[in-house]
């Protein structure tokens, strides 16, 4: 069976036999700091780091599709941003007209520039969720939320909704076969046509996704799921020391950075005019901390080699 | 072990009562079949026996039950899955994680046991069940029938003194399930466990039953020694819509014959005792060679060759002509091709290498909707096919394509819910629907616009004899008016009673194809009863071409 390119990918890589709870502090702070900084180059520097980790995970394609949705969603930022957006002192373009309850249009730089940069704040936090769910089983997953001490049958919710997406998407192929095999025209038109075309598919997707959920349920059930409140849990997560740096360096450079952004020294301000774009001295410092912890993934995740759970 | 008294049950929100008085016994160290038509309240027995039914879902109960002491009335499932252990019919929908190791560590998960026990009893279900290889695979990678024997592993980790199994064969080819039955087999012979089997399908499960308890209308209307239930109690069966068993059938037939045989046999190498006499001179088959093969080709596939992504086969070389008038049975186990060249044929996917006319129109220069005109297709899961908001749209929608008028749209919607027997569906929603209803709405919508192929993808599955019966003879009809009709199953004993023509498919290629007494001898796990009871004599001069019991009782004439 082909693998489906929105799930879990079962790969022999150092990013994927990497610790699991590691993997998700990792993207945890990629996504913490995304959305406290507003330095566009820092902002643009956890974007980078992502690459490294795509790379070596051998997740190109799956994540490329992942971006490919992901810079759609950031055109659209920018465009509603810069219409909506009426600071910023360099004016663009200006409507020759009013509208009403808007009143004149104005397009400044900085707003442009302001939903760029959210843009790439939002491929940032996209690509390492992506790194989670293209590496992590949800198998794993389970087992990492767990180790970080979350209530169990959220992590169990967790862990089911990822294991079902590849089962979603089968389904949902293989009704819209079933339903253009029926005469339901799906090919041709333009894209928003095909698009009312294949709601169809939706509303069965939902009564068969329905159904599944009601016999895992009952099977879950059946077995004792929910029964005690204490659960024993028989794969663990095993930490070597290796995770254990990449943990404290993760940790550090998330002290360092909080230090940095209440020290205001990596402040950046958009409106009315951009400012503090140049960076000073520890603004630099901290960027190279943060890339160099953050892509520092990729060696201790070959360093710490072997596979970190199913010991037990 | 199992005591039920006096229980009836209601699921919430309906009028009649799924179970109703209902009275029965099970001993420890049984093998159970439970049969019944579908809706019969086959499954809801179940239910209550390991509680969900009440706990999960709801609805209103009274009468005793008792499971090795403990009333699942009113203990949780989670404390009644020690005692009763619940496998269910469709694999994939009962696994909650990725692979077998976690999947089997589950349940004790749950339980809380330690971690010393869950090492050993997680080591002796995968050796038990003969499935350590499959330890660590993931479940994308494993066929039905070793999901399936995961998904046993799994409640039998917990030790429960019952299993109980939804039908767990009804997804699977005939691989799998000779897996699960040997699998089951084991477990209640060597282990002493008790085993219920909740299957409509009698011929795979009543060489291994103790006992047969059938359902009708939520009502317990036969128990009794299966052996018992197949020499007197046939009548009984069929008109609860539950086919006999081919070797039982042939018992029957000969003896209303005047016969002089043995006790009935309830399989085949109980049979070639029983029917020694009746095979001990040479037979030969009388067949009926009335196929109307027409000379008109409907489908033609010439070297077609079809690749998945990552180069491998799904179809290889593939060069086939089926006729106007033909019906074909397209057999073979799962991922042999079967589904890929059902696609092919109506246009969902383009052969890679070759040519496909349909009609003798080039099938590449249409669109899928255009093609459907000609082609129609019933997938396996009736829900995939459905998406109008009440059943009679459902059957117009073909029609308005065809652009029919108002009034004639009107005239063969109505003929069509008669003759599926849809009347009492009127107005309602598809997706309300009982799965039989499905299935037979997911037909009645492409043959309401008489398709001039039709390709049906295990349209049987899960559905008792009598709906079976019903749709092959349908599906006769059909193909006798000039239509070409091909099918998909897995049915071996549906295929030896109607069909012409047999394709059968493995790894992408086609193996065998021709004539049913042909194809079907030929294939070890594909014959059918019979014809693996006449192949015993063959050094007695009886043909082992014979596959129903008819043709057996003819030639004897």
């Amino acid at each position: 069976m082909p693998q489906s390119i929105n799930s879990y990918q079962d790969k022999d890589t150092a990013i994927h036999h990497f610790n699991p709870v590691v993997k998700l502090v990792w993207a945890g702070s990629i996504v913490l700091l995304a959305m406290l900084v507003d330095h566009p180059v820092i902002l643009a520097l956890l974007f980078l780091s992502t690459i490294p980790v795509v790379a070596v995970g051998d997740i190109w394609r799956p994540w490329a599709v992942i971006m490919q949705i992901a810079l759609w969603m950031g055109v659209v930022v920018v465009i509603i941003n810069s219409l909506a957006s009426p600071g910023g002192s360099h004016l663009l373009w200006q409507s020759g007209f009013s509208l009403p309850v808007i009143g004149y249009v104005k397009i400044t730089l900085e707003a442009v520039l302001y939903g760029l940069f959210m843009a790439v704040r939002l491929m940032a936090i996209i690509s390492a969720f992506s790194v989670i769910t293209l590496t992590v089983s949800p198998d794993e997953l389970l087992s990492a939320l767990l180790e970080m001490r979350l209530p169990y049958k959220t992590a169990m919710m967790a862990a089911l909704s990822i294991r079902f997406v590849p089962t979603m998407f089968d389904d949902a192929a293989r009704i819209t076969d079933a339903q253009r095999s029926r005469g339901l025209e799906m090919d041709k038109g333009n894209k928003i046509k095909r698009l009312v075309s294949r709601s169809t598919v939706l509303s069965s997707l939902l009564s068969v996704s329905l159904e599944r959920t009601i016999q895992l349920a009952e099977s879950m059930e059946s077995r004792g799921f929910g029964n005690t409140a204490k659960r024993t849990h028989y794969y663990r997560v095993t930490f070597n020391r290796f995770d254990i740096i990449m943990l404290v360096l993760l940790f550090v450079m998330l002290a360092a950075a909080f230090y940095f952004l209440l020290s205001g020294d990596i402040a950046f301000e958009y409106y009315p005019s951009l400012n503090g774009f140049d960076l000073n001295v520890s603004g630099i410092v901290m960027s190279i901390v943060l890339m160099s912890v953050l892509a520092g993934l990729v060696p201790i995740a070959w360093l710490g080699g072997d596979k970190h759970n199913d010991n037990h | 072990m199992i005591t039920i008294e006096n229980l009836t049950f209601r699921y919430n929100g309906s009028l009649v009562h799924a179970l109703q008085n209902v009275n029965m016994q099970i001993n420890s160290g049984e093998f159970v079949l439970i049969s019944g038509k579908s809706g019969s309240g086959k499954t809801s027995l179940c239910r209550v026996i390991n509680g969900l039914i009440p706990h999960f879902h709801g609805g209103m109960i009274s009468g005793t039950v008792n499971v090795d002491g403990l009333s699942p009335i009113d203990t949780s499932p989670g404390i009644m899955s020690t005692k009763v252990g619940m496998v269910f019919q469709d694999p994939e929908n009962q696994l909650v994680t990725s692979d077998a190791g976690h999947e089997i560590c589950f349940g004790m998960e749950n339980l809380a046991f330690p971690h010393d026990l869950i090492t050993e009893r997680l080591e002796n279900v995968l050796e038990m069940l003969d499935i350590s290889h499959l330890r660590n695979r993931p479940f994308r990678e494993m066929s039905g029938g070793e999901k399936q024997r995961v998904a046993i592993a799994s409640v039998l980790a917990l030790r429960p003194e019952v299993l109980i199994l939804d039908e767990p064969t009804s997804e699977l080819d005939p691989e799998g399930y000779n897996k699960i039955l040997s699998c089951l087999h084991f477990l209640n012979r060597e282990l002493g466990l008790t085993v219920i089997v909740v299957e409509h399908r009698l011929d795979r499960f009543i060489e291994y039953a103790d006992r047969l308890i059938v359902i009708e209308d939520g009502q317990i209307i036969l128990d009794c020694p299966a052996r018992l239930a197949m020499a007197e109690h046939g009548d009984c069966l069929q008109s609860c819509g539950i086919g006999l068993p081919p070797v039982v059938q042939l018992h029957q037939k000969l003896k209303e014959r005047g016969a002089l045989l043995a006790s009935v046999p309830l399989s085949v190498d109980e049979a070639s005792r029983v029917f020694k006499e009746v095979f001990n001179k040479p037979l030969s088959i009388i067949t009926d060679n009335n196929g109307v093969t027409g000379s008109v080709p409907a489908v033609e596939m010439d070297g077609v060759s079809f690749y998945y992504s990552k180069g491998i086969k799904a179809i290889d070389n593939v060069t086939l002509r089926i006729d106007r008038g033909e019906f074909v049975a397209l057999m073979g186990c799962n991922a042999s091709g079967k589904t890929t060249l059902v696609k092919l044929a109506n246009g969902l996917i383009s052969p890679d290498t070759g040519t496909i006319k349909i009609l003798g129109q080039n099938a590449s220069n249409n669109t899928v909707a255009e093609l459907a005109a000609s082609v129609g297709v019933v997938f396996q899961n009736p829900g995939d096919h459905l998406f109008t908001d009440t059943v009679e749209d459902e059957i117009a929608f073909g029609l308005k394509l065809r652009g029919l008028s108002a009034g004639q749209i009107m005239e063969r919607v109505n003929a069509m819910l008669c003759r599926f027997n849809l009347e009492h569906c009127h107005g309602r929603s598809p997706h309300d629907l009982s799965m039989g209803e499905k299935q037979r709405l997911a037909l009645a919508s492409i043959m309401a616009y008489n398709p001039p192929v039709l390709l049906l993808d295990e349209p049987d599955r899960g559905s008792e004899e009598r709906a079976r019966q019903y749709l092959i003879s349908m599906l006769g009809d059909y193909s006798s008016t000039g239509n070409t009709v091909i099918m998909v199953t897995h049915d071996v004993e549906l295929v030896a009673g109607f069909a012409g023509r047999v394709i059968m498919m493995d790894k992408g290629k086609i193996i065998f194809d021709g004539d049913k007494h042909e194809v079907l001898p030929e294939s070890m796990l594909y014959s059918p009863q019979i014809n693996r009871l006449v192949k015993r004599y063959k050094h007695q001069g009886v043909s082992s071409k014979f596959l129903t019991a008819d043709e057996v009782v003819n030639a004897i004439k």
